[in-house]
């Protein structure tokens, strides 16, 4: 009894002298935390020798930088063997394709070349920046052409900083007359490329299926045109419906999906020679082709009673390797831009999810763990990102890295899907189809979600493809 | 009856609970220790600065300290000796322009003793339009700055004179260079690029324009998705520095600003 009653005092003596260090020892704590703060801070602003030290941020809105596209003079006007007529008019059309194709980009607000003064062919090298700088534009681009005594055609194309008044970058290209607008997407990319930092990506084509007739009996169209929408040419007749078309890296030649005889097979499409060749032959249904970054292979999937796996085959035919053996349905391979990994679309969790496995089939593990589902897996040329359509209700094209994190939506309409990436990266090309027509069109959206625009077509188009830049 | 309830022990146990009861009553009241274990925190002020140093530091470390003016001191002697004074250095001016300091000073004291008094209305007259000239019974000549010490300084500060620049001025100046910066500074776009942040330094010339090309210290933020733009973030910010120069910036703080070591580019998003 005593001896309880003492350890019961005891332990109010104890309790008694805890309160009064628990403020002690509380303020010690807080004491130490602004110092801590105080040390970091001074590291930051640290600077080496005493200088003025500051910072400005851009507050404002993303800014479209204004650019002055002139008409691309020429220092004799002469009948060209060209479409567009004489140097003159070959002038006036290659300074609008330019504008044409900065325009809607997000990046860009070019004007002119209507309703800007015309430099002389002289003037070309030495611009009146006074006057530019009077028009409150920021860039300048100005140009000319120049007709060969072989026919062929010298286009020269300068872009300034008018406000530095200084030569950005200047580029020239003897070009055949037949392909007089590439001179005009090689100055767009030059000019383009200078001014975001990206890889240029106007020089290119690109593939996709027309569609033409009723919604329950359609037919579609292999076609190809340039990224702009010119020249556009028809591939296929429509007696067989086309589907999925890859451009190959070399130009020469599309490998699509045709049904030709009645099911679904693989063919390559020789361009330079219009013929076309079956690339597998097999009993199965075969689908979903694509390119190896060196053209030396492609990737397909073939559907083996119910079970459908992923195959490589060699572009000259030949024995298919198999990739994948699980149940389910595993599709869409596309190689990583170095040829080392390959990323799929595969049910084997119950839904439609997105994985990753190497070249030659192992370590298949996935990558998708959001919500939704998530189909059509597409690698970047530039091997940052993934884009795929993302199945959550709508059908929204979405980026992802490589090792899955970092989602982000790049759309938001009603049916988004099948996305491919332009040669340099940055801009992703998908079909949208409209809620009830089901008419479907094709649509390019930067990365960064903010620039959307309508690609033109003859007609209703879908599943697009984008070639890599042109040699 | 009931104290014969409790039995030898428990009165034992009873008691020494009652004293180990006043003890801590004692130790609680009396105990100096608990009360001094609590001591409020000192008050200390908080400059909210970006620099630390035992420095002596001034708004205006260039600014030459004014000099310390005394008052007027006035005459003891009554109003009438005025007119006579202003008479005999009117007269004794011409002999004495090679020593101009002191000369005031020695004729005018002997004056008014040793001359007796002169009629007062004549001179009045032409002292006159002389008053403007001359302050009230001041004895100080139109020179008598040269002889002030000090007094050639034009200086006008009232703080202390200091061997380095306040981090308010400092602040100021970056200030000012912020904002001669901000219609000029635009981030390119691209995804991520609202992540990139660049450095640079750059040296001005005394009349604010720009000595050399700006240099990139360092760029921060760059990640595999934004490495692209890098290069073209900087040269956007080495642009609008091209383009703000010249800098209007105060020239009596040249040393303060003759060097900007680093200063920072970067984008915030509006929301």
């Amino acid at each position: 009894m005593i001896a309880r009653s003492i350890v019961l005092h005891l332990a109010m003596l104890a309790s008694a002298a805890m309160i009064g260090a628990i403020p002690a020892s509380a303020q010690v704590a807080s004491e130490a935390a602004p110092a801590a703060q105080g040390d970091a801070d001074a590291g930051l602003s640290v600077d080496d020798d005493g200088g003025l030290t500051g910072s400005v941020s851009d507050d404002s809105q993303w800014q479209d930088l204004g650019i002055a596209i002139t008409t691309f003079a020429t220092d004799e006007d002469v009948p060209t063997r060209t479409n567009a007529g004489s140097t003159a008019a070959l002038g006036r059309n290659i300074s609008q394709i330019i504008a044409d194709n900065l325009r809607n980009n997000g990046l860009f607000k070019p004007s002119g070349p209507l309703g800007l003064p015309q430099p002389s062919f002289d003037e070309v090298r030495a611009p009146a920046y006074p006057v530019w700088s009077l028009r409150s534009t920021e860039m300048l681009v100005q140009g000319y052409v120049h007709a060969n005594p072989d026919g062929q055609l010298t286009v020269g194309c300068y872009l300034y900083d008018v406000a530095l008044k200084h030569l950005l970058a200047k580029a020239g290209w003897v070009v055949a007359p037949g392909e007089w607008r590439r001179a005009a997407h090689k100055c767009s990319d030059m000019v383009y490329s200078r001014l975001s930092g990206e890889s240029p990506f106007f020089d290119s084509r690109i593939a996709y299926i027309a569609e033409t007739g009723p919604k329950d009996h359609r037919m579609k169209r292999l076609a190809i045109m340039d990224s702009d929408g010119a020249n556009h040419r028809y591939i296929t007749s429509g007696q067989a419906t086309a589907l999925t078309p890859r451009y190959s890296p070399d130009y020469k030649s599309i490998v699509y999906l045709s049904y030709l005889d009645g099911k679904p097979s693989i063919y390559i499409y020789d361009l330079e020679q219009n013929r076309q060749r079956l690339v597998t032959k097999s009993s199965n249904p075969t689908f979903a082709p694509r390119w190896s970054p060196d053209g030396k292979w492609i990737l397909y999937s073939m559907a083996v009673a119910g079970n459908t796996d992923i195959y490589r085959v060699s572009v000259n035919g030949g024995e298919s390797i198999r990739l994948t053996n699980t149940p389910g349905i595993d599709v869409g391979g596309s190689y990583s831009p170095d040829g080392s990994k390959i990323v799929f679309e595969s049910d084997r969790s119950g839904s439609q999810q997105i994985y990753v496995m190497n070249a030659d089939g192992s370590n298949q593990r996935r990558i998708s763990f959001f919500g939704g589902r998530a189909a059509t897996p597409e690698w970047s040329p530039r091997g940052d990102q993934i884009a795929f359509t993302h199945i959550v209700g709508n059908l929204r094209i979405a980026v992802m890295r490589p090792d899955g994190g970092g989602l982000r939506h790049l759309t938001d309409s009603w049916q988004d899907e099948a996305p491919t990436w332009s040669p340099n990266g940055r801009i992703i090309q998908f079909f949208r189809t409209e809620k009830n027509s089901g008419k479907a069109t094709l649509w390019q959206v930067d990365l960064t979600g903010r620039n959307e625009r309508r690609l033109p077509t003859p007609v209703n188009a879908s599943d697009p493809s984008w070639g890599p830049i042109r040699p | 009856m009931a104290a014969g309830m409790v039995n030898k022990e428990e009165r034992i146990g009873l008691i020494v609970a009652l004293a180990a009861h006043a003890m801590l009553l004692v130790l609680i009241l009396w105990h100096p220790s608990f009360g001094d274990s609590f001591v409020p925190p000192q008050r200390i002020e908080v400059t909210l600065t970006d620099e630390v140093g035992l420095k002596s530091t001034s708004p205006d470390p260039f600014e030459d300290a004014s000099p310390d003016i005394a008052p007027v001191i006035g005459e003891r002697a009554q109003p009438q000796p005025v007119q006579e004074l202003d008479r005999i250095i009117e007269n004794a001016r011409p002999e004495v322009t090679s020593p101009p300091r002191p000369a005031p000073r020695d004729v005018s004291r002997p004056a008014p003793r040793t001359e007796s008094k002169p009629t007062p209305p004549a001179p009045r007259a032409a002292a006159a339009p002389r008053s403007s000239e001359r302050s009230g019974g001041s004895r100080i000549g139109s020179d008598f700055l040269e002889g002030v010490p000090g007094s050639q300084s034009s200086g006008r500060s009232s703080s202390p004179r200091a061997e380095s620049l306040g981090p308010e001025v400092r602040s100021s100046l970056s200030g000012a260079i912020t904002r001669q910066l901000k219609p000029h500074w635009a981030a390119p776009q691209g995804p991520d690029a609202e992540e990139l942040i660049t450095i640079l330094a750059w040296n001005l010339n005394e009349d604010g324009s720009l000595s050399g090309t700006p240099r990139v210290v360092r760029q921060l933020g760059v990640n595999d998705v934004n490495r692209a733009q890098a290069s073209r973030h900087a040269e956007q910010a080495v642009r609008a520095v091209q383009l703000a120069a010249p800098f209007d910036l105060p020239g009596e703080y040249y040393d303060a600003w003759k060097r900007v070591s680093s200063f920072r580019f970067d984008k915030r998003l509006s929301q």
